[in-house]
């Protein structure tokens, strides 16, 4: 399926506003239902409710107004809209969603309040100024139905071990001497399978403390492979450390240049390897 | 991961290289590679700059290269080509190189269509049918044709509506390959890449909207969390990181539509490298050094940092930061590079000869942007070019192409790459290159975002649009057998003359506008002969128009020479018949005239005689006068000679002598001013020498009054000894010229020496304990008991205290709740808590009392403001409330109130709106209860705790102490840090000031009361020791009006001391002590110090 349904269906808390915005928040209170959007309407709540309005809903949106209401110390400061942003704000620590719109800024002091809004932006929080309130529930209907990742089955382990299946005999020796004194998770990749590697490969990786690209005689796959997973599992951020390890009868060392910028990379002699595999965990484990 | 490595090209698409750091496609990219699976073929179609070829290059080609799709084979290969200037070539080309076959072969191939490409696949040792390693020897094939719509832009595939046979062949192999492939289920697989605005032209090729049809992608825009995903992953995946501000920023700052992609690739870059390539968080101050915000948006210090860099920029760069915008990032980047292209070619080329001026490389950089770029159905493309062409058609003789190549180096350079091919720092030879190079923007968002290319095409057309005028009329004087009679006319001329000086047009620039499908060469030979033709035409009509101006002038000139002649002849004529009369009339005034002359001469003659013998009489006699005079002045001329003579030897005698008395006299002054330097060093010496000895008599005298200080504080059986040591000392202390106020050992053997003699002793106050104590303006103590008793004590003249009146309930008499807490607001306004947790305001003047509403806690803490009027309180539990403090309205609700999270230690309430409010943790908070705001105003820098604080008002400071032991002041008129200083050794517990001494007094936990003098903190301060508090700890403390200081200790006794040691020295002056004996003297300083 090539177009999102949006079918994931999510409250929206729809904080209080100045005066100045009242007409703007019925704009947007009704373009939010026709976007199938739950409402949960914040505008005359106290503040004791209001905190657990909002953390009963999936995400908020607030519409920043003339008043300075949102900056600490300000007149206003204590306000249902200043209020209601704030423990929004406390929230976004928590994986809380916060959108924050601002339709227009034709002053000066207006354009200066919103640039102090905009330094201030913390993790978690969605800033628009996107004029059009379609525009803005167009992303905030889009970010609220990022696809979460699937549960597949993946167990935790010391190595992840990945291998072409044109490789499976050496694979599986290298696999079997290893299992001796490590735990050992192994993945043949089939040109003709269904399977959706990927995705399967960054959850098991996750759970792994290093991962292996072995290679005997599919050393071409294996460097595309090593960048593609590197690259789906986070790179330098990536908590599970990546080598790739070749049979040096069917490669040599210049054949990973490309790799050695950014991952452990070696060919041995095939005896060899498990022992080198043994030496890479260690490494890790130590730092 | 490698230091340095740029996760973000650029204006330049991802490589297959780079496709670790591509994100933000993910899904599409797994949607095109189902397509693959299902169809055998993607039609990638899309706007100008949504990133079709990144998308193909760094996202399908390693996705499947890395297994996740299914494919015959395990190894692929794969060939792309662009169709350039000849489809099919460029196909076969590609093919013979990836499939190891040669190329004209292969081209020869190619030109039967249909299957051909199939064919050569099959043929190669990529494609194995049968057998065992099939899977591993064999590979899948893959082919892409980016760029497809050159197949239209290029004059040379498309023209008139019209495909070129080369270009219909190679659409047609590629379909053919496509059909074949699923009939057959061949493992070959072919991508197209297009811009979606050709996507109507596609219909001039059979088959191919079918083709499209069936397996079309159109890529979507990016949604904002796969922007996102652009901006911040790469960077993670490279180390590094970008703040979600700038995210937030970038992602609204992003117009929708084309080039958005880019644009935001672009800064991205640029934005990497401004960060110290990564090193630093890529942030809102980065992006504004690339111009792409504006400064307003960062904060004080970041604008402060911005401005000082700004202060460094170039001049030329500066105008691209008047209009800040993400868009204007390449526009700022493209226009410095332009600037700046001359000194970088001065600097780097080594190879080129630099015998050209700024002027010519900025005319170099127009010239080939103009060539690389036009404008195709009102939209701007781009135009690959030779470096040959572009030197052709700047055309000057000390440009050659080696200079073309180095100044349009700092383009192709690998951190700009603005232009194709890139020169890389460490590869000579891709930074020269020949002439048959072709050269190709990266990106056609640089000809939309660059202003001045823009302005430069737009110049471009408008020179175009002349030169058809141009040509039409040079063809129909060509079609009239080159007849003058169609030559241009004095006007046209006079227009095409100058667009010809400014366009200055040669064969390679009417080549770059020649849409003919001929070869190039032949198209060139046609440029060539076509602007030989067009200098002729130009020639032509100026010779013309020269040669019909000329005979114009000629007939005019002839008409006025003739003309004059005419003239001239009458002119003649006249003058000479007048000559004529006027020479006549002038000869007979000349006789006329002659004979009057004659006449007067004659008598004028005979007057001359008769004067002539009158001056020879004369003249006779004055030579004779004249022979005497003269005879006389030469002897008196003698005479004076003599004279002068004599005066000058007289002069030059006196002269000598007044020089011999100036030396004379300078010798004599010279030597009076040594004289009086030395007796000025002389006296310095002697007067240092006396101070020096009056120096070593006081310090000897405070040295001994020192010593006797310390011997006066230990026990004596006699303790009038004590009293006698410490007189001595003071004596000492007397005559060394010590300052009693600055000794803090004698001050401490005085009140040692007072208290051992019981001269000094603490009072009893009464039996209950007592909970606080003020001094009222009398002096007398009003002191409150934990039973909620109020007694009033006067001190006696002995240094005791007895009650004024017996001890009265506070408030009113039927409220008999012990009392947790007091706290004296003013000397006659208290704050208290009962043990039940209602407070209270109590004039004790009055004993008047009222109840304060609300109140849940204990008082902490109180202030009055600076009128009287309002009072603060704080309560245990951090709540704060202003109140009047007239204790009528004491009942109604507070005048302003708020809770802190920490509990509240003290308060100090400033001025009309603010109160000063110090935590236990230690931070000093700033209470403005009029708008309700909180700035914080100290926070301490490690875990310290904070109980006391006093204003000094004549200082404008604010004292407050740490449980370390220090004390720090904060300046009052801007909240701003001042002295720091250690005001103890332990926890500082009491403090309070006196504002007529200006002494701080500060209890610590250890016992003892430093007194500092706030007109000198740097003074070492009089400390009241442990034995003056008999090992207990202050509670509370309190000032009279003389500088006596009070304290309230925890064994419920008040000490009171005063703070000036004089008054110690006066009081054992005045006893009747015996001086020590020489014995004594001897015996606690020892011989070596003389008593005298």
């Amino acid at each position: 399926m090539f177009i999102n349904l949006y079918n994931r269906k999510f409250t929206i808390f729809l904080a209080a506003v100045s005066d100045d915005m009242k007409d703007i928040r019925q704009e947007l209170a009704e373009v939010l239902v026709n976007a199938g959007i739950g409402i949960a309407d914040g505008k005359s709540l106290p503040s004791a409710q209001a905190k657990a309005a909002i953390q009963a809903a999936d995400c908020s949106v607030h519409i920043l107004g003339d008043e300075d209401i949102y900056t600490l110390g300000a007149i206003g400061y204590n306000s249902p809209a200043g209020e209601q942003f704030r423990i929004a704000r406390k929230l976004c620590s928590e994986q809380f969603k916060m959108f924050v719109w601002c339709p227009y800024a034709d002053t000066a002091a207006r354009k200066s309040y919103i640039n102090n809004i905009r330094r201030d932006i913390v993790e978690n929080t969605v800033y628009s100024d996107k004029p059009s309130s379609i525009i803005f529930v167009e992303d905030i209907r889009n970010i609220m139905n990022v696809k979460q990742s699937e549960n597949r089955r993946h167990v935790p382990t010391d190595i992840f071990f990945l291998y072409n299946e044109l490789d499976n005999d050496t694979a599986s020796g290298i696999c079997n001497m290893l299992r001796d004194f490590l735990g050992v998770q192994k993945l043949g990749i089939s040109m003709s399978s269904d399977v959706d590697y990927n995705a399967f490969i960054s959850e098991q990786l996750a759970d792994s403390k290093v991962g292996i690209v072995y290679f005997n005689y599919a050393g071409d796959w294996a460097v595309s492979f090593a960048r593609q997973i590197w690259k789906d599992t986070g790179g330098s951020s990536s908590q599970t450390p990546l080598a790739v390890f070749g049979n040096s009868d069917h490669a040599t060392q210049d054949d990973l240049a490309v790799l050695k910028d950014f991952m452990e990379c070696n060919v041995d002699d095939q005896l060899r390897i498990p022992l080198d595999i043994k030496v890479f965990l260690d490494k890790q484990l130590q730092k | 991961m490698k230091n340095g490595i740029c996760p973000y090209p650029g204006l330049r698409p991802f490589t297959e290289e780079e496709s670790i750091f591509f994100k933000g496609r993910d899904l599409h990219i797994r949607q095109i590679v189902k397509l693959l699976e299902q169809n055998k073929m993607a039609f990638i179609t899309g706007a100008s700059g949504d990133g079709k070829s990144s998308m193909v290059y760094a996202g399908v080609v390693p996705y499947i290269r890395a297994g996740f799709s299914k494919a015959e084979f395990n190894s692929w290969l794969v060939f792309d080509f662009k169709p350039q200037r000849n489809p099919l070539a460029s196909l076969a080309r590609s093919a013979a190189d990836e499939l190891q076959f040669s190329y004209h072969d292969t081209l020869n191939k190619m030109r039967r269509g249909f299957s051909a490409l199939v064919n050569i696949y099959k043929e190669s040792e990529f494609y194995i049918k049968n057998g065992s390693d099939a899977k591993n020897r064999g590979k899948n094939l893959l082919i892409i044709a980016d760029q497809f719509e050159e197949v239209f832009t290029m004059n040379e595939n498309f023209h008139d509506g019209t495909p070129s046979i080369d270009a219909y062949t190679c659409v047609n192999i590629l379909l053919e390959t496509v059909r074949l492939s699923i009939t057959e289920n061949l493992p070959i697989y072919v991508i197209f890449t297009m811009r979606s605005d050709y996507i109507s032209q596609c219909t001039v090729f059979k088959d191919l909207p079918e083709f499209i049809a069936y397996s079309q992608f159109f890529v979507p825009q990016l949604k904002r969390t796969e922007i996102r995903q652009v901006i911040e992953q790469p960077a993670l995946l490279a180390g590094g990181s970008v703040s979600t501000r700038l995210t937030e920023v970038l992602i609204n700052n992003l117009n929708s539509g084309f080039d958005q992609l880019p644009v935001l690739q672009h800064a991205l870059n640029l934005l990497w490298k401004t960060a110290d390539n990564g090193s630093k968080t890529l942030d809102l101050l980065h992006l504004a050094k690339i111009a792409g915000i504006h400064k307003d948006m960062l904060d004080n210090s970041e604008r402060k940092e911005f401005d000082r860099w700004f202060a460094t920029v170039p001049y030329y760069q500066k105008k691209y930061f008047d209009k800040p915008d993400l868009n204007n990032v390449l526009n700022a980047h493209a226009g410095t590079l332009f600037e700046s292209a001359y000194d970088y070619f001065m600097h780097n080329a080594n190879w080129a000869e630099k015998s050209i001026t700024p002027d010519e490389s900025k005319q170099i950089v127009e010239t080939a942007f103009k060539t690389l770029t036009k404008i195709d159905n009102n939209r701007q493309v781009r135009n690959r070019a030779t470096l040959h062409e572009i030197t052709g058609i700047i055309n000057k003789p000390n440009i050659t192409e080696a200079t073309v190549c180095g100044v349009l180096n700092i383009f192709r350079d690998e951190n700009n790459t603005l232009l194709r091919p890139f020169a890389m720092h460490d590869n000579i030879e891709t930074q020269y290159l020949s002439g048959d190079t072709i050269l190709d923007v990266t990106h056609e968002a640089l000809i939309r975002n660059w202003r001045l290319l823009s302005h430069w095409d737009h110049e471009e057309l408008e020179n175009l649009n002349e030169y058809n005028d141009f040509s039409s009329q040079m063809q129909r004087w060509i079609d009239n057998n080159r007849s003058p009679e169609f030559l241009l006319s004095t006007g046209n001329y006079a227009i095409f003359k100058q667009w010809y000086d400014r366009c200055r047009p040669n064969q390679y620039w009417l080549l770059k506008h020649d849409n003919s499908q001929r070869p190039v060469r032949e198209k060139l030979n046609a440029a060539a002969s076509r602007m030989e033709k067009c200098n002729d035409f130009m020639q032509q009509s100026n010779a013309a128009i020269l040669a019909a101006e000329q005979s114009r002038r000629r007939k005019i000139a002839a008409t006025i020479v003739a003309l004059l002649i005419f003239i001239a002849g009458l002119l003649m004529f006249s003058l000479w018949a007048m000559s004529e009369k006027r020479n006549a009339d002038l000869a007979r005034k000349d006789a006329e005239k002659q004979k009057n002359a004659a006449i007067v001469q004659k008598t004028i003659a005979e007057q001359l005689n008769d004067i002539a013998t009158q001056q020879q009489h004369r003249a006779e006699a004055a030579n004779t006068i004249a022979n005497q005079q003269r005879d006389s002045a030469r002897l008196m001329y003698n005479q004076a000679i003599a004279a002068k003579l004599e005066s000058d030897r007289a002069r030059q005698q006196a002269e000598q002598a007044r020089r011999e008395a100036d030396l004379a006299r300078k010798n004599a002054e010279d030597n009076y001013l040594l004289a009086q330097q030395q007796r000025d060093s002389a006296d310095l010496q002697r007067r240092k020498a006396l101070e020096a000895n009056d120096n070593a008599a006081r310090l000897y005298y405070v040295a001994l009054c020192n010593a006797l200080s310390m011997k006066a504080k230990n026990q004596y059986e006699d303790k009038t000894l004590n009293l006698r040591l410490a007189k001595t000392a003071c004596d000492m202390n007397h005559k060394g010229g010590g300052d009693n106020k600055k000794n803090a050992d004698l001050y401490d053997a005085m009140l040692f020496a007072m208290e051992q003699n019981n001269i000094i002793s603490p009072i009893d106050i009464q039996d209950s304990p007592v909970k606080s104590f003020a001094i009222d303006p009398a002096g007398h103590i009003v002191a409150i008991s934990e039973d909620g008793l109020i007694t009033k004590l006067r001190i006696t003249p002995s240094g005791g205290a007895e009650p004024m009146s017996s001890p009265t309930p506070l408030g009113s008499a039927d409220n008999k709740t012990p009392i947790e807490s007091a706290v004296f607001i003013t000397p006659t306004l208290v704050a208290s808590s009962s043990k039940d947790r209602r407070s209270y305001l109590t004039d004790i003047a009055t004993n008047t009392q009222a109840q304060i509403p609300g109140a849940d806690d204990y008082i902490y803490a109180a202030s009055s403001s600076p009128d009287g009027d309002r009072c603060a309180i704080a309560y245990i539990n951090g709540r704060v409330i202003v109140m009047p403090t007239d204790i009528t309205n004491a009942n109604a609700a507070p005048l302003a109130e708020t809770i802190f999270t920490s509990k509240v230690t003290d308060l100090y309430f400033h001025d009309d709106a603010n109160i000063y409010v110090l935590c236990l943790d230690g931070n000093l908070l700033k209470w403005n209860f009029k708008t309700n705001s909180i700035t914080n105003v100290l926070t301490p820098n490690s875990r310290q705790m904070t109980f006391k604080m006093a204003a000094i008002p004549a200082k404008k400071l604010l004292a407050v102490c740490y449980s370390d032991g220090t004390m720090q002041f904060v300046k009052l008129d801007n909240d701003q840090k001042a002295n720091r200083i250690v005001g103890g050794h332990s926890k500082l517990e009491n403090l309070i000031y006196d504002p007529n001494t200006g002494i701080l007094a500060l209890s610590s936990a250890d016992k003892r009361i430093s007194l500092i003098n706030t007109n000198d903190v740097n003074e070492k301060p009089l400390v009241i020791e442990e034995h003056s508090l008999d090992n207990h700890k202050v509670k509370c403390m309190g000032f009279n009006n003389k500088g006596v200081l009070f304290a309230l200790t925890d064994d419920n006794k008040l000490r009171l001391w005063d703070t000036d040691p004089g008054t110690y020295a006066d009081a054992l002056a005045s006893m009747n002590l015996s001086p020590l004996s020489d014995s004594e003297w001897n015996h606690y300083l020892g011989r070596e110090f003389s008593k005298k």
